[in-house]
């Protein structure tokens, strides 16, 4: 089993070596986990500025807005994907005069197209995903985690992950990882502050 | 008696996409080459020529050619080859 997935490993990675995938991989996932925690973010935020917040009604929202990101995130992906590297798969045939139906550069294309696919899919119901456990904990018991302390700690958990994000970012960009992760979470901040503004008006 | 080829200098053109060290190592695999030489002659937009040095004690031409399908390269010309002839004596 374990050798089975090394094995796996190794021809993933060579896949997205000759499909020139792995910056896209990363740009995919870094853009949709961003969208996933600050639209998740917009949803607790909401609840929250009602006065009428409801853990069940922020749960189902917000499984609902990971299941409708996540499918959108993935057949997007995967059509134009799979539109771009047709195009280039054709442009490679006429190129080198000779059909590569067989060769590496197809396996590794349609292999690509459907691993970008799922990257595109998770990564914003993963962020939207560990927002929403707090409200699944007081859901759970309401004693161990009160609704208050549910919202706290779903925004620092929110808050926390575009953080990460931020740090990932100036890691690909060997830049300065703070100056990132203060840029990402100064996003979350201005979403939570325009709500506050907009939701004290209505 | 057994005529086996040694040495085959190939012409072709393949992708940008595949690198030239990956595809020498998957002619290396092949059974019976022992050394592979791969020489960028001409780099387009998209594609290279390459001209390739395969040699070994008994190369099967039909198995490079399978490889270099494989990895999306078209064979453009041989341009040399080498064969040997051994006779193994019979025991009376």
């Amino acid at each position: 089993m374990l050798r089975r997935i090394r094995r796996f490993r190794k021809r993933a990675r060579k896949y997205f070596s000759v499909a020139g995938a792995a910056e896209l991989s990363r740009r995919y996932f870094v853009m949709n986990s961003f969208d996933g925690a600050l639209a998740i973010l917009g949803v607790v935020m909401g609840a929250y500025i009602t006065g009428k917040a409801d853990a069940h009604l922020i749960i189902n929202s917000g499984l609902g807005l990971a299941l409708a990101t996540g499918i959108s995130g993935f057949v997007g992906a995967f059509l134009s994907e799979k539109a771009e590297r047709s195009r280039k798969i054709k442009e490679i045939e006429e190129s080198i005069m000779m059909e590569i139906k067989d060769s590496i550069i197809y396996r590794a294309s349609k292999f690509v197209t459907f691993a970008l696919a799922v990257v595109d899919g998770i990564s914003p119901a993963l962020t939207i995903f560990l927002t929403l456990i707090p409200f699944m904990i007081h859901e759970i018991s309401p004693s161990a985690l009160s609704l208050q302390y549910a919202m706290v700690a779903s925004i620092a958990i929110n808050l926390s992950t575009l953080a990460l994000l931020g740090i990932y970012l100036g890691k690909i960009a060997s830049a300065n990882r703070l100056k990132y992760s203060l840029l990402t979470v100064a996003m979350g901040l201005a979403i939570v502050a325009i709500l506050f503004l907009t939701g004290a008006g209505v | 008696m057994s005529i086996d080829i040694k040495k085959l200098v190939l012409d072709a053109l393949k992708p940008r996409e595949i690198s030239i060290a990956e595809l020498s190592k998957a002619i290396c695999k092949i059974e019976g080459v022992d050394n592979v030489s791969i020489n960028v002659v001409e780099t387009d937009i998209k594609t290279e020529t390459i001209r390739m040095i395969i040699q070994g004690n008994s190369i099967c031409y039909e198995e490079v050619a399978k490889v270099l399908a494989e990895n999306s390269t078209a064979l453009k010309s041989v341009d040399e080859i080498a064969v040997s002839k051994k006779i193994t004596p019979k025991l009376v």
